[in-house]
């Protein structure tokens, strides 16, 4: 997996930000820590070229150093992670735009081409009216530079308004301040803490194991307080909506989320209107001298509450997925990354969900864009349904009478009662979205990420046995994942397979390694095959590595086949680039270069989505999950 | 010679008939009961006469002395029956409902290859025994005597027949539960009265607020057009029943069909011609749905069906071959080229 991931990794650098870069940051990922001497001596370049690179790289987080105190040496690591995110850049900015509008878009495409910035230096940069060239920088894995004119999207008129949507992305912790330890490897981190943590709290040394466990208690506190900087207390304390509040001089009036709805929902035309409220009241509140950047563990909280809400339309409805969507961006806000490594746990499982933020209905139905139509697929009596047969008619036991009747208040009569309608399909549907905690709020309810995440995981596996595999296999792995471990005669017994359809199934999926098996001796004489039990078994976190690995394979091959098919109308596309003939394609172009240009981008558009579904594929499978996250692969 | 018309055993064996069936079992209360011997010794020799002409069987019920009757057609059929095939026969008969391989019955005869096929296949060819595939043995013949059906763990169930899945009764059936289960797990809405309860539940939005909107739509969809990505189109069609009607969730704390309700669905219907399931088969059934994904569990003892389908992709045969410099790459790998359709296959 290493090597896919490398080579993966690789060719996006090498995609965005040329070929030094990529030299130097593959002979990083291939080598590890290296110092600059190092670095020249196994890369053949010259510590000119490296220094070059290396200033890009570190600029794009794509390199973390560490200058040792010790030995006066810079150390120089790959970040591959952070690498394999310029795969999500386009999405990222799709997020941002549909939820804080087209600004927000073009802010955050920005941030990602310049990788880290003060707040001063990219108000000079926009201009206030327009970008200067340095944002109009390397294109994207887009390449080709024909779709200029798509940047052109980015509205910021003001200083006011650049700070207006700045303040928004940091509340909502899309963007974040860069802290000095966001440069730093993570082994270093740990020795810093370690050191710091041992010199203040055990001058003489740590004996036993309680002081053990204090010191490890400790180094996670301080590293968690250098990675999330100032608001760490704050946002602990609170856990609260507003609890982000990174580098702010004062608090602005709090968000209004079914504001940042209507943007999502009506486009342009309201989203100036909002804009232009906003900007009398928020003149120049952040501070200037900021760095800030892009975080991508809070885009992929996003794209996980956006695969969620997929699923839940999949399953129950597209009315109750709304619901669903509404409730996950709230708990959002409370919810800095998937997963904190650095977080005191005693036990994972139970501690994940009882740490868990909760949700009530009230808040779901106050962020619910108005506009939603609740009725939708939900059937209020079963007396209402036409040609229902056989449904035994239920009444409304009574605590929804209780809320339909405390609706009676509210300026929208029944619309609590429809959203605790809603949430309750989705907590007993059988892939549980939510759980129902407490009747606070007209019912307050949670939701079990670690438990969708693995759901999520195998209906991706589930998708990719029935693909390769067919429908038998697919049977086959859903029982070995229910039930563990089982010889041959009872998963033809349990799945009503033929017993040899299972053997042949079972054994090319052996091939492949979604299936593994284990030989049982009946008794000492273990070398008699024949009296062993054969047991057939399936592991979720095995399959999930390999579809992992062939995940980041596919998509380099993504990558070059995207490579190919533009080298092969190259010429064209250097013509096309000209600077006489933009503008006036018609004039300059003939009809089969337009052709070949149209067939070309046709080409690399499906080979685009491809790669946005693969990357969707390794969201699910390795950044949602805790054992994976933060890891380099 | 059967005993003689109108003798003391003639007589008893009509009695007998004419009260049960050939097969029906009587104990020596029951024969002394119809009054034909006066004492106990002549009564127990009129039976070793009727046994002797085949006419009834011996047999032992928790160590009481019992008689099983046979027709007269039965009997003149036994009655010529040579040796072996009688010791076949007795071997056959005693090993009830299981059934018994024919290499063990071999054994346990103690006849000739030649003798025993001989034998064996009078037997079969005059009705007295048959041969069926025990579920356990797929390869192995089995033998038990013609009356019989084989036991359940012989034959394997109802979802066995001749030691093989029925898979088509399998099928079958999984579609009938799936039907009941849908009716009875999905509300199911027509198209138009779900248009008007949508209606209901709409706020009354003035027409230029609908005008606003529909101009956003439009505009968004020419943005998308202009930056060559199609709109978003719903991205899954919402699951529809075999009639056509949009399948709706039914309300939270709705009680979901059991084992219990679809096992009793299936045997009020009578769908499996002469059998009736046993609960643990419809449990089995039901299981092999929820692992087929056609059925998803509600709750703890109630069902539902999955309103989806799956959606394929494709897979790569020569994956691990694939590398950069390698004999297959990104470069002139054909799948590719079929796939984005870059060139005529």
């Amino acid at each position: 997996m290493a090597q896919n991931f490398a080579e993966l990794c690789t060719l996006l650098v090498d995609d965005l930000y040329g070929e030094l870069s990529s030299r130097v940051f593959s002979t990083l990922l291939r080598h590890g820590r290296l110092t600059l001497a190092g670095l020249a001596q196994t890369s053949g370049l010259t510590s000119r070229q490296l220094k070059h690179g290396l200033v890009v790289l570190i600029q794009q987080h794509l390199a973390l150093y560490y200058s040792s105190d010790s030995d006066g040496q810079t150390y120089y690591e790959a970040d591959g992670i952070n690498a394999y995110m310029l795969v999500r850049s386009g999405k990222i900015i799709r997020l941002l735009q549909e939820r804080f509008g087209e600004s927000a878009g073009g802010l955050g495409l920005n941030l990602l081409l310049l990788g880290h910035v003060k707040i001063k230096d990219l108000a000079d940069a926009y201009g206030f009216n327009k970008r200067k060239g340095k944002t109009n920088g390397p294109e994207g894995i887009n390449g080709g530079g024909i779709h200029d004119e798509e940047i052109d999207t980015s509205h910021i008129r003001s200083l006011a308004e650049l700070h207006r949507v700045l303040d928004e992305l940091l509340r909502a912790g899309f963007v974040v301040k860069v802290q000095e330890t966001h440069f730093r490897p993570a082994a270093d981190i740990e020795n810093d803490a370690v050191q710091a943590v041992m010199e203040s709290q055990f001058p003489n040394g740590v004996k036993g194991t309680k002081e053990k466990a204090q010191l490890a208690t400790s180094v996670k506190a301080l590293k968690r307080k250098w990675r999330d900087g100032d608001d760490y207390d704050e946002y602990n304390q609170s856990a609260g909506t507003n609890g982000v509040s990174n580098g702010l001089k004062r608090p602005a009036p709090g968000p209004a989320p079914t504001g940042r709805k209507r943007l999502k929902l009506n486009g342009a035309a309201l989203n100036g209107l909002n804009g232009i409220n906003r900007e009398d009241e928020s003149g120049s509140s952040l501070d200037e001298e900021m760095v800030v950047r892009l975080n991508y563990e809070k885009c992929v909280v996003a794209m996980r509450s956006q695969q969620l809400v997929r699923l839940a339309e999949r399953h129950i409805g597209y009315e109750t997925s709304r619901v669903y969507e509404a409730l996950l961006r709230v708990l959002e806000r409370k919810i800095r990354r998937c997963h904190d490594d650095l977080r005191d746990y005693v036990d994972e499982e139970d501690d994940d969900v009882a740490m868990s933020p909760t949700i009530s209905s009230v808040e779901v139905l106050n962020a619910l864009d108005p506009d939603t139509n609740l009725y939708g697929d939900l059937i209020l009596d079963d007396v209402s349904v036409a040609g229902a047969n056989g449904g035994s008619g239920i009444k409304d036991d009574e605590e929804e009478e209780g809320v339909h009747e405390v609706d009676g208040d509210n300026e929208e009569p029944g619309r609590l009662f429809l959203v605790t309608r809603h949430i309750r399909l989705l907590c007993e549907d059988p892939h549980r979205f939510a759980t129902w905690v407490g009747r606070r709020g007209g019912g307050e309810f949670r939701v079990n990420f670690s438990e969708l995440t693995k759901s999520l995981i195998q209906h991706e596996i589930e998708q990719t046995v029935a693909a390769k595999f067919g429908r038998f296999a697919v049977r086959l792995i859903r029982i070995l994942y229910a039930k563990g471990k089982l010889d041959e005669k009872q998963l033809h017994l349990t799945g009503m397979i033929k017993q040899k359809e299972v053997r042949a199934v079972m054994s090319t999926m052996q091939e492949e390694g979604f299936a593994e098996i284990q030989e049982v001796p009946r008794d000492n004489n273990k070398r008699d095959t024949s009296r062993a039990i054969f047991l057939w078994f399936f592991e979720q976190d095995r399959v999930r590595r390999l579809l992992l690995a062939e995940a980041y394979k596919a998509m380099s091959r993504i990558l070059q086949r995207i490579r190919v098919e533009r080298d092969k109308v190259q010429s064209v596309i250097d013509k096309a680039e000209r600077t006489d003939v933009v503008g006036n394609e018609d004039k300059y172009l003939n009809a089969a270069e337009k052709l070949a240009l149209k067939e070309w981008m046709a080409v690399e558009e499906r080979l685009l989505v491809q790669l946005d579904r693969h990357d969707e594929l390794v969201a699910t499978l390795r950044d949602f999950s805790p054992s994976y996250s933060g890891m380099v692969p | 010679m059967p005993p003689a018309t109108g003798s003391k055993a003639d007589q008893l064996y009509e009695r007998c008939a004419a009260r049960h069936k050939p097969g029906h079992i009587f104990y020596q209360a029951d024969l002394a009961g119809f009054n034909v011997a006066d004492k106990t010794e002549m009564l127990i020799q009129l039976c070793q006469e009727l046994v002797q002409h085949n006419l009834f069987q011996v047999l032992t019920h928790e160590g009481v002395v019992c008689w099983k009757l046979r027709s007269r057609e039965d009997a003149a059929k036994f009655s010529c029956l040579t040796p072996h095939e009688r010791l076949v026969y007795s071997h056959i008969e005693a090993v009830g409902t299981t059934g018994v391989a024919r290499d063990t019955l071999r054994g346990r005869t103690t006849l000739l290859e030649a003798q025993f096929k001989r034998a064996l296949h009078s037997l079969e060819s005059k009705n007295f025994i048959k041969s069926f595939f025990n579920q356990k043995h797929a390869s192995k013949r089995f033998y038990m005597l013609a009356e019989l059906t084989p036991a359940e763990d012989a034959s394997g169930g109802i979802f066995y027949s001749d030691g093989e899945l029925d898979i088509d009764l399998i099928d079958g059936l999984s579609l009938f539960v799936l039907r009941f289960v849908e009716d009875a797990s999905w509300a199911q809405v027509d198209p138009k009265k779900h248009q008007q309860q949508h209606q209901k539940g709409r706020r009354s939005v003035p027409a230029s607020a609908i005008k606003q909107k529909k101009d956003a739509v439009q505009s968004a969809r020419a943005h998308a057009f202009r930056s060559g990505l199609p709109g978003d189109p719903p991205r899954y069609k919402p699951p529809l029943s075999a009639s056509g009607r949009r399948l709706v969730p039914r309300p939270p704390g709705h009680t979901y069909p059991t084992i219990t309700e679809i096992h009793g669905f299936i045997v009020r219907s009578q769908v499996i011609q002469d059998v009736v399931p046993k609960q643990a088969d419809i449990a089995a059934l039901v299981e092999h749905l929820v692992f087929d994904g056609r059925l998803e569990r509600m709750g703890v003892t109630g069902f539902r069906t999955t309103g989806i389908t799956e959606a394929p992709c494709g897979s790569c045969p020569v994956f691990d071959l694939c590398e950069e410099g390698g004999p297959v790459n990104a470069g002139n790998c054909i799948y590719f080229a079929e796939w984005l359709e870059t060139e005529e296959a």
